[in-house]
């Protein structure tokens, strides 16, 4: 066949200077491949330092503030009672186990989730909710400490302390909201510290469910006035959603 | 051609260009979810979901980037044109990739809760009235749909049928789901702020691409002729010395109608065809003339130049045009013939080549 040289038909042979050319093509093509890899795949970030801490057993009363959450037990060393977060299986909120114990001390069975001060409880099925021979605690209503700007990102309380990283950033966004709409809890995550706590449970102004148009705000940096409450050891943040502005 | 040995070897290009590719997809991918991993420090913890779903939606990048750089490059440097030649078995992996990088997301991020993971794909961002927080997803799932379009028409058979006019137009959507892609990219990964070594790639894909187009673009403005659009319909169109056209080769003409005709040159006579190729409208005048019948550049198909029909036991037929020469310079009836019209070539008698 009287093919020109780097002439390439597909059928016809292919001429010796461009088939080294296609060997060299070929060659850098799958060295750019390993090399690629590497680059993109070590750039990917650890985003958040939040882990699952295996299985745990905590024994408490569990409240609605407005999510579920379970107040330990005050011990000698922690006479102000822990406070726990209480999440259920994937996405989907513990508020229906919880409600049918609220009030009652129990013992709860679950995966610990844990970043910081947050400290959070997985309990994805009712049994795991059993009720616990203890006197019931006195435990108050949370007390107001004071009112506040608070410059921070809305999460979900799920994902933020590890149960999917990276729990925080726009690329998480639709996730977020997806856990916040199955009431999973939604949190604060505040630029700096609040009374030493940088998460705070979030609520509605009359400590109700956050409104929706929370969901146009989440992954992103906001600031929202509203008044900061403690129950135990846990900072809630009765949010007044009308102050809220980007940053 | 002859019929006899052209479908083995035919099979074994092929087979090369799948092999290659899939050993691409594959060192990417193994390296990505498997050997980084361990050459992170002990504390550096990344779900294996989220690996897998960036591991698959960069190399989906990567690859469409490369695949819409080879056809300008193919113009640039001939020797390019074997990575063309099956750019639709490119495509087709290109998007079975993204599918992977998008059924990971969905089993992720849009999994374990109680609505649907595709309603959710929908329903769990609705911030589409802002730029921050914008559901970049949708980008990615338009995208898609685009590529799954492109590679459901893929086969001939959806050439033929559609024809090559819509076929090509339906094809160069390709160039609004790389667009997509990069709006996918920049609202969503890239708004952490934290991954530069996406923000670099993504930087020189989009400069590869435009920078290539832009390249060829002007290349093949230099190579086609433009003949004076005021002339008559029927009048004889001056398309230049018969020596700028090389034994065996074509040159572009764009007639005043706005098609393009290619003149080749063979054995001291010249011949007029379309420029299109009746396969997927490859360019004719980029080809070239092998044993006496024009090849076309991307997949090889040829065609007699006396009448445009393909050798049988092949049917493509292309349009013809009539020529002639004066003192030297080629003059082209720019009123194409019925395809596979045979015209008289004209000779080059005495003419200085
Ligand atoms: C239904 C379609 C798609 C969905 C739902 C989707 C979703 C996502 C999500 C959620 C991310 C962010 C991941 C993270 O940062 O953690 C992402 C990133 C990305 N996507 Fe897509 N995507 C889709 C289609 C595509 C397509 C078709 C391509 C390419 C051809 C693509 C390429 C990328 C790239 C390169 C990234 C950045 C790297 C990464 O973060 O994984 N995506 N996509
Ligand atoms: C599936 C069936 C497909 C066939 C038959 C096919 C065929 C073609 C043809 C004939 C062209 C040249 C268009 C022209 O300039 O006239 C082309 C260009 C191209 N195709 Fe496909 N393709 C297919 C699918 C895909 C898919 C799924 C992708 C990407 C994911 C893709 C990516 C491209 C790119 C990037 C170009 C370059 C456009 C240019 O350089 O002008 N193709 N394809
Ligand atoms: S376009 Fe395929 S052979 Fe011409």
């Amino acid at each position: 066949m009287s093919s020109p040289p780097e002439f390439f038909t597909g059928y016809g042979e292919v001429p010796p200077a461009l088939s080294r050319f296609l060997v060299k093509v070929i060659v850098g093509l799958l060295a750019s491949s390993f090399v690629l890899a590497l680059m993109l795949g070590l750039g990917v970030q650890d985003r958040g330092d939040g882990r699952y801490s295996g299985e745990i057993r905590a024994t408490g009363v569990l409240f609605n503030l407005p999510y579920p959450v379970l107040r330990l037990l005050p011990t000698a060393a922690d006479p102000q009672g822990h406070t726990m977060l209480v999440a259920g299986g994937g996405k989907i909120g513990a508020g229906d186990i919880a409600d049918k114990a609220k009030g009652r001390v129990v013992e709860l069975r679950g995966f610990g989730l844990k970043r910081g001060t947050l400290d959070m409880i997985v309990v994805d099925e009712e049994s795991q909710v059993q009720p616990a021979a203890a006197p019931l605690p006195l435990f108050g209503a949370p007390v107001l400490i004071g009112r506040y700007l608070i410059a921070g990102e809305i999460c979900d309380g799920k994902c933020y302390p590890g149960g999917m990283r990276p729990g925080t950033g726009l690329a998480h966004k639709a996730c977020a909201n997806l856990c916040i709409i199955g009431r999973q809890p939604a949190i604060f995550a505040a630029q700096s510290p609040i009374e030493g706590q940088s998460f705070l449970l979030l609520a509605n102004k009359d400590g109700a469910l956050p409104p929706p148009v929370l969901y146009d705000h989440t992954a992103l940096p906001v600031e929202i006035e509203g008044e900061v409450m403690r129950a135990g050891d846990l900072l809630i943040f009765h949010a007044d959603w009308s102050t809220l502005r980007k940053q | 051609m002859s019929a006899g040995y052209v479908p083995v070897i035919w099979f074994r290009t092929k087979l090369i260009y799948d092999a290659v590719l899939i050993a691409w997809v594959g060192i990417y991918i193994l390296t990505f979810v498997r050997l980084v991993p361990m050459l992170q420090p002990a504390g550096v913890d990344v779900d294996d979901a989220i690996r897998r779903m960036h591991a698959f939606g960069t190399c989906a990048f990567l690859m469409l980037s490369f695949v819409l750089c080879i056809g300008p490059l193919a113009r640039l440097d001939k020797r390019w044109l074997p990575l063309l030649y099956n750019r639709r078995h490119f495509g087709v992996i290109t998007c079975a990739v993204a599918l992977a990088h998008a059924w990971h997301v969905l089993g992720w991020y849009f999994a374990y809760s109680n609505i649907d993971p595709y309603v959710a794909l929908l329903a769990s961002n609705t911030s589409y009235f802002q730029l921050a927080g914008f559901p970049f997803e949708i980008f990615g799932l338009l995208a898609l749909a685009i590529m799954c379009l492109l590679a459901a028409t893929s086969h001939d058979f959806w050439l033929a049928f559609l024809k090559p006019a819509l076929w090509k137009g339906l094809h160069m959507l390709i160039y609004a789901a790389y667009g997509l892609i990069v709006a996918h990219i920049a609202f969503g990964a890239l708004q952490t702020g934290k991954y530069p070594a996406l923000a670099i790639l993504t930087a020189f894909s989009v400069s590869a691409v435009t920078g290539l187009h832009l390249a060829a673009a002007w290349t093949t403005h230099k190579d086609v002729l433009e003949t004076s659009t005021n002339a008559a319909p029927a009048e004889w169109i001056a398309a230049g010395p018969v020596n700028a056209i090389t034994d065996n080769r074509g040159r572009v003409v764009r007639l005043p109608d706005g098609q393009n005709a290619a003149i080749f040159r063979h054995d001291d006579k010249l011949y007029a065809l379309d420029n299109a190729c009746a396969h997927q409208a490859g360019p004719l005048g980029e080809g070239c003339v092998i044993d006496g019948v024009l090849t076309c550049p991307w997949h090889g198909y040829q065609y007699r130049l006396a009448d445009g029909c393909a050798p049988p036991p092949f049917t493509e037929k292309l349009s013809t045009y009539r020529l002639k020469l004066q003192d030297g310079v080629i003059f082209i009836d720019p009123r194409a013939n019925a395809p596979g019209t045979p015209v008289e070539p004209v000779r080059i008698k005495g003419v200085d080549a």
